[in-house]
């Protein structure tokens, strides 16, 4: 498995972040607002891609047994 | 028995795997070591996959390195190519009369050990005798009617696994096959797992444990993981072949989960190391949560829930774990111990979706708050310009304006200095001019008497300017005296003053009012009582 995953929960995280941001400026500075703005757009880009993988992947893996490390 | 079936077809499948698991087992109790030192199953079950028929295919095998082939090589490699051979060599050995090559007693011994150990049976029974040794535990289990006694062993670790402590008169079933030890030709029922008999007997053990397991803190709230938001990778234990596999996979949301699958038996006693196996399998695997599911059963049926080592095990695992396992009167102990427990598989896959079902609102929510927040800013910013370009504007309007106002007072005052200063022109042509041409005319009338006459005529124009003033006064004094009032007055005329004007007409009087009447000599007041108009 290519490791391209989506940390779906830290991006969300970040959005949140950006979205605190927003909710505790006073005034915001635009051309901070900007940046933030752009950050957020593709962080719900991300996460929009990540919802789209619907697929499930069911792989059976064998049972180890008498594994004690010792 | 529908389990007992399809694990004798297993075994039948699987013969070569268990002819090694029997060498292996054989091997460990001569040298005096556990069987996973041997081999792992996992060797095992890729040598009897992969059959490898020399040495080098045997190197394929992951866990096959020389130390382990010098000592076991050539007997796996025994075991594996006679596995081919073995059928046509029994075959004759049967077919053919007593001339036919006997068996070795070494040969026949395994034989019917491969034989018996298709003869997996539950078996109930009382224990009649009982020796705990290291690594075994020898015992008998005695018929409760007829006295029958069968000989027992079981391994240590396999009797601690299942947690029923043994004693003498103590009423079992067992699980497993018969096996003759070659060394003593004894004939052993080997136990796979041990259960206790009657619900009594079970709810009694499940108490015990329970307030033990209690006591020790395992059940705490304070000690249960928190359940990760958007679970993805989740390692899952459940057999394969219940339906509570299919209700979870249907139930579960499309959120491209990863779901790493191991196949365990879940019910019986026979469960317990298959799922303390599985769950040690994925201690070392990647994964978000642990989940592990089965339906719901008889108290018996959730032995090996209710296993001490496996509840444990679930109690210290790395990552969370959701256990979703139907049950009647009392909960297992190993859903206790989890970190989150549901009462179906199904409602282990809605919890688990729960979290990516609130995704999408989190995301649009989040949308809509940074957009709108900065569309209001970027607004703000739009009318603040505006407001400052307004001021601006109004601003340099104010100061164009004063100054049109400037420049129209400024014209209009350059237009009064200009109108005066024509007025001024005018004035000072209205007063200069005539006297500019006064000087004018008197200079050329003094350069026309100049220069029209000598002095001679000067004095002579001055004589007749002499005579004709001296001529102009007397008439002018003739005229006068004529004109003179007093002279009218001499001649008997009046002048009627009022106020001290001279009164023309009557309309200057009125009745009453006072008049002075001047004469020749002298004058005198009257008073005006009748006024003739005409």
């Amino acid at each position: 498995m290519p490791d391209k995953k989506v940390n779906l929960k830290e991006s969300l995280g970040k959005l949140n972040n950006i979205v605190e941001w927003f909710d505790n400026q006073e005034e915001v500075d635009v051309e901070i607002g900007l940046e933030k703005v752009k950050e957020g757009a593709e962080l719900i880009k991300i996460c929009r891609k990540r919802l789209s993988e619907v697929e499930n992947e069911f792989t059976e893996i064998q049972r180890e047994i008498d594994i004690d490390k010792e | 028995m529908k389990i007992q079936k399809g694990y004798n077809d297993f075994m039948d499948k699987n013969n070569l795997l268990q002819k090694l698991k029997d060498w292996r087992k054989a091997k460990a109790e001569t040298e005096g070591v556990p069987a996973f030192r041997v081999f792992s199953n996992a060797v095992l079950e890729a040598i009897a996959q992969f059959k490898p028929k020399d040495k080098e295919a045997l190197f394929l095998i992951k866990g096959i390195r020389d130390r382990k082939y010098n000592k076991y090589g050539e007997a796996i490699l025994a075991l594996v190519n006679r596995e081919q051979e073995w059928p046509e060599f029994f075959a004759d050995n049967f077919t053919k009369d007593e001339e036919s090559k006997p068996f070795s007693v070494s040969d026949y011994l395994n034989f019917l050990n491969n034989q018996l150990s298709k003869n997996t049976a539950r078996i109930q029974g009382e224990i009649s005798s009982l020796d705990i040794r290291d690594k075994v535990v020898y015992f008998s289990l005695k018929d409760s009617k007829d006295e029958s006694v069968i000989n027992c062993l079981i391994w240590k670790n396999i009797y601690e696994l299942n947690g029923v402590e043994f004693e003498v008169g103590m009423e079992i079933i067992l699980s497993g096959c018969p096996d003759i030890y070659k060394p003593s030709g004894r004939l052993s029922f080997k136990t796979s797992s041990v259960e206790l008999v009657g619900e009594g007997a079970l709810k009694i053990a499940y108490e015990k444990l329970k307030a033990k397991l209690q006591k020790e803190g395992l059940f705490d709230e304070a000690r249960k993981k928190p359940i990760p938001l958007y679970p993805n990778k989740i390692g899952l234990i459940t057999s394969k072949s219940g339906a509570v596999i299919a209700d979870f996979s249907t139930n579960i949301g499309r959120f491209g989960y990863k779901v790493s699958l191991i196949d365990s038996r879940v019910e019986g006693q026979l469960a317990t190391e298959e799922l303390l196996n599985s769950i040690k399998t994925f201690k070392n695997k990647d994964i978000d949560i642990l989940v592990i599911i089965r339906g719901g059963g008889s108290m018996e049926s959730f032995l090996p829930f209710n296993n001490e080592v496996l509840v444990k095990e679930i109690a210290s695992f790395p990552v969370p774990v959701l256990v979703g396992i139907g049950h009647e009167k009392d909960v297992s102990l190993l859903a206790l111990a989890s970190d989150m427990m549901f009462s179906t598989p199904t409602a282990v896959a809605n919890y688990l979706n729960e979290s990516w079902e609130k995704v999408e609102s989190i995301i649009i929510l989040s949308e809509q708050k940074v957009f709108r927040k900065f569309q209001n800013t970027i607004q703000e910013n739009k009318d603040y310009i505006r407001d400052s370009l307004d001021i601006m504007k109004n601003t340099f309007q104010k100061i164009f304006n004063d100054f049109s106002k400037a420049q129209e007072s400024l014209k209009i005052g350059f237009k009064s200095i200009k109108d005066q200063m024509v007025d001024i022109n005018r004035r000072i042509d209205g007063v200069f001019i005539p006297v500019f041409r006064k000087i004018n005319f008197s200079i050329s009338s003094v350069r026309n008497n100049i220069s029209g006459s000598v002095i001679k005529e000067i004095f002579g124009g001055f004589m007749d300017a002499k005579n004709k003033i001296e001529e102009s006064l007397i008439s002018y004094q003739k005229q006068f005296t004529s004109n003179d009032p007093k002279r009218q007055l001499k001649l008997g005329y009046s002048i009627v003053m009022k106020n001290g004007r001279i009164l023309k007409t009557t309309s200057q009087i009125q009745k009453g009012d006072i008049i002075s009447v001047g004469l020749n000599e002298g004058s005198f007041d009257s008073e005006v009582k009748i006024i003739n108009n005409k």
